[in-house]
């Protein structure tokens, strides 16, 4: 029973995603893994915090910490890789007042401020966590199934892996919302919006065909995901918890 | 070899992984035993012996408290860079990011209170040894700078900075400097929630550096080199009490 020296106004969620690669010579091994913390408040701002693994060499380690309010415009961002098991960037972003910021220190390019000027409700941002991804489909509009729709998002690197940086890019990815779909993933069965990212513009080399399944329960849980062409990586739900 | 050495394996996993979780409870009288908060935590260690730990927080005591921070320290326990966010009684409180170097350390934050601040505070003891970012898990990482060759005493970490000098973390976060007193009290074999562990024993003293008097502190710390957070407690008018209830190696 709550007590009345307990406060607890939020909603914590946990969730373990496995790594997997579909090419025929490493079909369904395991090529890494992502454990998240979720928080959602009473306002309805959510933040979550990723710890992601790429096996693949040179080895991808990321610690990712994403808030975004209610409209899921972000509010803060950090971002921290490891390359080959080596330090590769730690950065620190935030968005306010028509300005993106990013604090950061890499290994290629040495300390960097940025400031990036944005007018109206601030992009989405993309911090190449799995789960990052699912919060990326929010902004996709659900009322125009079966349309290409196009918008803006702020990204912490343009590597496909996110094995550069971490500092603002831009990128326009074009996604499509399939429609709902009745899925189940190592963590369970789910009624799942399915999107496709078609395109995405801004990135040195073209990324291939991106199917996502997210939850439809308004957090975007990321389900289940696989990407086609020189990739062929499958992203899987394998745990998910409700509540501490 | 290089890594794009065909010789080489596909894959390469040089880092190992251990999760854990902390339980915190009241020790007051009539909160006696009560769940009042938890940790999660990863933390990555790798090859060259640098780790960092991922780790969010909730202290449910009205204000409640919310934190998430990320602390990466080198193969000496030397802290490099930190982010940490926080939350107070449900409201944003701060997020700020804190980068180490030989002769400073900076920050770089937005609070509610303070609004978008820069900091740049000089190291007056060289290079800085350690920095407490208030989660429990890492309150035992201090104590990988005690000599202890020289047997139980209390030796000083003579300049560590703060995110925060509010007891629980939920200032800020902003730097503040602090002289730490760490005691060593022997090793000792404890069972926790995670299990039974060989165990050194450590103590913080009374601290008259911070705004308002931090009670004694104990930490038993496990004593394979890797200093895991294994129980503590606060004594005086805090009296609370933290203990590893889940610890696994995930990777390697």
């Amino acid at each position: 029973m709550t007590k009345e020296y307990h406060q607890r106004d939020h909603v914590t969620r946990t969730g373990r995603l496995l790594y997997t690669s579909k090419k025929p010579d490493r079909m369904d091994e395991e090529r890494g893994r992502e454990r998240w913390t979720m928080t959602r408040h009473q306002d309805g701002r959510r933040s979550i915090m990723s710890h992601g693994e790429i096996d693949d060499r040179p080895s991808v380690l990321r610690f990712v910490h994403v808030t975004a309010n209610a409209d899921w415009s972000p509010v803060d961002a950090f971002v921290r890789i490891t390359v080959g098991d080596e330090f590769r960037g730690s950065g620190w972003f935030r968005f306010a007042d028509g300005v993106a910021e990013c604090e950061t220190v890499t290994k290629l390019e040495g300390r960097l401020s940025q400031r990036v000027p944005y007018t109206g409700i601030c992009p989405g941002f993309g911090g190449h966590a799995i789960q990052n991804d699912g919060w990326v489909c929010a902004s996709v509009d659900l009322s125009k199934p079966g349309e290409r729709q196009t918008f803006s998002q702020l990204i912490s690197s343009t590597d496909h892996r996110g094995a550069t940086g971490p500092y603002i890019s831009e990128a326009r990815p074009t996604v499509i919302y399939v429609g709902d779909e009745d899925i189940t993933v190592g963590a369970g069965s789910f009624k799942a919006h399915h999107f496709q990212f078609v395109a995405v513009e801004g990135l040195p080399e073209e990324h291939p065909i991106y199917n996502v399944w997210t939850t439809t329960d308004g957090d975007y849980i990321f389900l289940k995901g696989q990407v086609d062409g020189y990739m062929q990586t499958h992203y899987e739900l394998v745990e998910l918890t409700d509540s501490l | 070899m290089s890594a794009s050495d065909p010789n080489q394996p596909i894959t390469q996993i040089d880092h190992t992984v251990v999760r854990g979780v902390i339980g915190y409870t009241s020790k007051k009288p009539e909160r006696m035993d009560q769940e009042r908060g938890r940790e999660f935590y990863t933390i990555t260690k790798y090859g060259d012996g640098g780790r960092t730990i991922g780790v969010h927080t909730e202290i449910d005591d009205r204000p409640s408290v919310m934190r998430d921070a990320t602390y990466t320290v080198d193969n000496n326990w030397m802290p490099q860079d930190c982010f940490v966010r926080l939350t107070v009684a449900d409201k944003f409180m701060g997020t700020g990011w804190f980068k180490m170097y030989d002769d400073y350390t900076e920050c770089e934050t937005f609070t509610a209170l303070e609004g978008r601040v820069s900091q740049r505070m000089a190291h007056k003891h060289g290079p800085l040894k350690s920095f407490q970012n208030h989660a429990i898990a890492c309150d035992s990482w201090h104590f990988a700078h005690y000599d202890l060759s020289k047997g139980p005493g209390i030796q000083a970490v003579d300049e560590l900075l703060l995110c925060s000098p509010d007891h629980r973390g939920a200032t800020g976060p902003m730097l503040y400097p602090l002289r730490l007193d760490m005691e060593y009290l022997g090793d000792e074999k404890i069972t926790v929630g995670a299990g039974t562990f060989d165990a050194h024993h450590f103590q913080v003293p009374t601290n008259n550096d911070l705004p308002e008097e931090h009670p004694p502190y104990q930490v038993y710390t496990t004593a394979d080199g890797d200093y895991t957070f294994l129980k503590g407690g606060v004594a005086g008018y805090m009296q609370t009490h933290y203990e590893l209830m889940e610890f696994e190696k995930t990777v390697g």
